[in-house]
């Protein structure tokens, strides 16, 4: 099994994917019209990938398509009527095959364990009671059970009840919380659940009993958050007028209010994107500290209160109800009842996480509702969901029926810190000022890019043709045309950039996941968020940020004891700031910990077998060995890090994005991490050089200085290579026409400009025939079948329409034997 | 790609052909694998590339790289001429453009047409060659595309 064979597959399953979500999303909007070409062609997707799965030794892919496709199989030959419930799971399915096929891409996406909530379901779907498929043969709607069973009450109230009783009763309480769950349960048997709450149960049932072990505060944290989930599953009305194929026993969820659908449009989508700005203030409040001013509790209870006024107000009581629940706890504390501490922040995000699946819960209805035919009020979940083919992206938790652990949440945390993902996910029925955004294929502005270009290098051979009258009207007009263009390029290089606010509010979960894991107190501050970086760039950024805020807080930050002996405060303080530096973007995480000592380091390395004991490090060159791959300060493999993994993914990831990381440390004051980053990846600053007839751009950033040689200063070694004697240093001197091949080249060093760059240390100059100047070029990657030379990174295109080549700094010594 | 076999008289067109000149010889590539003809561009040599491939040019602002057929099949290289052109073909890696001296026409082949490539005697690397066409008394080269740009892909050591 080779990586081409794999990345063929990953393209080939994901397109496949990608239509057999559309496919669904259309059956499930009419789930009652069979179309058996549709189903048809959803079944040869999963089926493909079936094969190829199976081929390819996956058998989490193989097993998870085949039961999929033994559905789709059941839809096919009529065994099994569609339904919005069918499509829907069959959905859910899908966005895990493409989660688990992401993943062979791109091991940082998270995905659950197993799947066995998804083949539960599918499962179900094939053996649900005989009596319901008869149900549909009659076309006679289930009787409810409610008559029939004692427990019946309504589910949404036994919910409410018992998660009320939850969040007072705390994680200490185990009988309490095991009959609150049993409670819950039982009244699950009573038949008047949605199906889909069942694997939610389970999970909840399994954490009972994990409640005892360590990490309990987590684990309740995770229950309550389970909980809410319950409850919007429990919301999200069941489809009515569809057959049920499903062990659906009586659909009984509360009808839609009608003022939903007319809402959709303006006050309910106000207060969907209002619900979500308060819910980020709630969260952002409470996140990273564990003690409160009544100010900051305050805000918080206004934040809920809130949110209580404005579902009241359109009808809403789920939310309403919800909301409320949670005012009365921080109501407590702010009455003094209760203390303003982690339990309390606890509770806060666990009621943001609530009304952020209630939130959401209803802007499914809201979009369903509009375009549908009336009565028919499944939700389509999928176009909530990110539809997005992203690879590495991971999905909002709404799409897996059990939440990812606490340690996966961040990635998992989508629906909250993405605002273009999100927006461009809504439905065009949910319209709000903070969903004016559409979704762009990356291609397509890349081609504007490249016409915007192309329109700037035609417009200057008009302005600069000897033939265009000078201070004519004409030529009045041809300028003016240029500054609209320039304008008009500063705007399509704009399209990519976005603030670092939302890779850096994740981090904010991370750090208050991972401290809550280690028993640590972390004071964690953002800077300049604000601070614009290529779209690409600050998605890329997000792992590597992810793996050093943990390894900061694991490594760096010391247990609250430990700190308080040596004098500091109990809480360890980790910034993550971001400025821009000229065109670099610079982002730094500092921390106060225990620092690292530079020397065990090496010894460490040395012990490992990773370096040569006898090559000389400085400091800087020590703690850069932490990024080794297999290296590992740990003296014990924690939960959280320490496996040797994940710090050379740092280092790789940001030079894969041509960035730097640097790490200064002084041991008992802490370390920052200072990554500088390219504000775009398509943009170059470079100075233009001229070798021989060829123009060559290199990048400003590795410049330190130009200079005419001097006589004398340019010697020979060994009769070959040549150095130069450059402020009491001796550089190599590349001569570049030499090292691309390039004739016609000045080769004396005393008529050439010589240039200082700089490598990272090992320094060196190169000679060129002359400077043009700096220039902003636009990079153009060589194409993937084009073989060339390592010391050139790409090509770029002139005013005048030719080809440049743009020089990689770190590459171009390595290739050269200094010979003239 | 066309049909090797000698034996049959059928007068199905097995292909329609774009048709060079590289030297005093014509060659032939599969239409539908061009983009367009364009007249000859500035072209940005790239060090450490295969020989034959003479550099990048600006096709409307993506840069594609360009190899000679005369390099490539081993001829030596002549002063440029106006009629000098470069042929856009689509191939697997994207858009690949072909210097060649001159465009001549476009030209079908029936099977009859058509014959396989002798394997020995032609100035050229027969593993190129598809087919070999043989109307209105003139033998033009039909070429697979594929395998001429194959080579060019591969690594090449550095021309340093």
């Amino acid at each position: 099994m080779t990586d081409e064979l794999i990345s063929e597959f990953v393209a080939e399953a994901a397109e496949h994917l990608a239509k057999a979500e559309e496919i669904l999303l259309a059956l499930g909007r009419q789930p009652t019209v069979d179309d058996p070409e549709a189903i048809n062609a959803c079944f040869r997707s999963l089926h493909t990938i079936k094969g190829c799965a199976g081929f390819l030794d996956l058998p989490r892919i193989r097993s998870l398509s085949h039961a999929g496709e033994q559905i789709l199989d059941a839809l096919r030959i009529h065994e099994l009527g569609g339904s919005a419930a069918v499509y829907d799971t069959l959905l859910s399915t899908v966005s895990r095959l493409q989660d688990l096929i992401t993943q062979l891409n791109d091991p940082a996406v998270m995905v659950p364990e197993t799947d066995a909530d998804c083949l539960q379901q599918l499962e179900s779907l094939r053996n649900g009671p005989p009596a319901a498929t008869k149900a549909t043969a009659t076309a006679s709607p289930p009787a409810p059970p409610a008559a029939s069973t004692p427990t019946a009450e309504d589910p949404l109230e036994v919910l409410s009840t018992a998660m009320a009783e939850l969040i007072i009763s705390g994680p200490a309480d185990l009988g309490g919380i095991t009959a609150i769950i049993d409670r819950i349960a039982q009244s699950m048997l009573g038949g008047a659940w949605n199906p889909e709450t069942r694997p939610v149960m389970t999970r909840m049932r399994q954490l009972v009993d994990d409640l005892a072990g360590p990490q309990s505060q987590d684990r309740f944290r995770e229950l309550l958050d389970l909980g809410a989930r319950l409850e919007s599953l429990q919301r999200a009305p069941l489809p009515q007028l569809a057959p049920l194929p499903a062990p659906v026993a009586a659909p009984q969820a509360e009808p839609l209010p009608a003022t939903v659908h007319e809402a959709a449009g303006g006050v309910l989508g106000e207060f969907i994107s209002e619900a979500d700005e308060l819910l980020n203030h709630a969260e952002e409040t409470v996140l990273g500290r564990t003690s409160f001013t009544a100010e900051q509790v305050n805000g918080v209870f206004r934040a809920f209160h809130t949110m209580k006024g404005m579902a009241a107000y359109l009808d809403q009581p789920g939310i309403e109800r919800a909301a409320h629940g949670f005012e009365a706890q921080i109501q407590a504390v702010r009455d003094g009842t209760a203390p303003a501490d982690d339990v309390f922040a606890a509770t806060v995000l666990a009621g943001v996480d609530a009304l952020r699946e209630l939130v959401l819960a209803t802007k499914r209805q809201a979009a369903s509702g509009a375009p549908g035919p009336a009565g028919i009020t499944a939700p389509h979940i999928g176009e909530a969901r990110g539809e997005s083919a992203d690879a590495g992206v991971a999905r909002p938790t709404s799409d897996a029926p059990v939440p990812p652990k606490a340690g996966e949440r961040v990635i998992a945390e989508g629906p909250v810190n993405r605002p273009v993902e999100k927006t461009a996910q809504a439905p065009p029925a949910v319209k709000s000022g903070g969903d004016a955004f559409s979704r762009v294929a990356t291609a397509k502005l890349e081609e504007l890019m490249n016409q915007v270009g192309e329109l700037l290098i035609a417009q200057a051979m008009v302005q600069h043709n000897p033939e265009l009258p000078p201070n004519s009207q004409l030529a009045q007009a041809v300028g003016r045309q240029g500054r609209i263009l320039r304008n008009l390029q500063v705007l399509s290089l704009s399209l990519r950039m976005v603030p670092l606010r939302g890779t850096f509010q994740k981090m904010a979960r991370v750090v208050y996941d991972t401290a809550k894991k280690l028993g640590k107190q972390v004071d964690f501050t953002l800077g300049g968020e604000d601070t614009e970086i290529d779209r690409t760039l600050a998605e890329a950024m997000g792992d590597p940020l992810m793996h050093m805020v943990r390894n900061g807080i694991d490594h760096g930050i010391e247990m609250p004891d430990a700190r308080t002996a040596k004098g500091k405060s109990a809480a360890g303080s980790l910034r993550l700031e971001a400025f821009q530096a000229g065109d670099d973007v610079v982002i730094r995480l500092i921390d106060d910990g225990a620092g690292m000592d530079a020397q065990r380091l090496r010894a460490k390395a040395i012990e490992k077998g990773l370096i040569d004991p006898a090559l000389p490090m400085d400091d800087q060159a020590c703690f850069q060995l932490i990024f080794l791959p297999g290296f590992s300060t740990a003296a014990q493999v924690t939960d959280v890090s320490g496996r040797g993994v994940g710090m050379d993914v740092v280092r790789r990831q940001v030079e894969e994005a041509n960035g730097t990381v640097r790490i200064d440390s002084t041991v008992g004051k802490g370390t920052t991490f200072t990554i500088r980053l390219p504000m775009t990846t398509a943009i170059l600053d470079a100075m233009q050089l001229k070798v021989g007839s060829e123009n060559l751009l290199m990048p400003i950033s590795s410049i330190v200085e130009m200079l005419r040689p001097k006589p004398g200063q340019v010697q020979t070694i060994l009769d070959r290579g040549q150095v130069i004697q450059h402020r009491d240093r001796t550089l190599p001197l590349v001569q570049l026409g030499g090292a691309l091949g390039i004739r016609d080249c000045v080769t004396d060093p005393a008529e050439a400009i010589l240039v200082v760059i700089d490598n990272h240390g090992s320094d060196y100059v190169i000679q060129v025939d002359a400077i043009l100047g700096q220039r902003q070029v636009v990079i153009k990657p060589f194409d993937a079948g084009v073989s060339h030379h390592a010391g050139t990174s790409g090509t770029t295109i002139l005013g005048d329409g030719r080809v440049a080549l743009i020089l990689n700094p770190a590459y171009l010594v390595r290739h050269s034997d200094g010979k003239s | 790609m066309a049909s090797s076999s000698p034996s049959t008289a059928s007068g199905r067109v097995t292909g329609t052909y774009l048709t060079f000149q590289v030297g005093r010889e014509e060659y032939g590539i599969e239409i539908f694998k061009v983009r367009e003809i364009i007249g000859m561009l500035p072209i940005t040599p790239v060090p450490g590339s295969p020989i034959e491939m003479l550099g990048v040019i600006n096709l409307r602002g993506k840069v594609i790289p360009v190899v000679s057929v005369r390099t490539r099949f081993g001829m030596p290289a002549v002063e440029p001429h106006p009629h000098n052109v470069i042929i856009v073909v689509e191939n697997q890696q994207g858009e690949i453009g072909l210097a060649v001296d001159r465009v001549a026409e476009v030209a079908r082949f029936t099977e009859a047409e058509t014959e396989a490539p002798p394997a020995y005697g032609l100035a050229v690397d027969t593993t190129c060659v598809a087919a070999i066409g043989k109307s209105q008394g003139r033998i033009r080269i039909l070429l697979d595309i594929a395998r001429v740009l194959g080579d060019v892909t591969a690594p090449a050591a550095a021309r340093t």
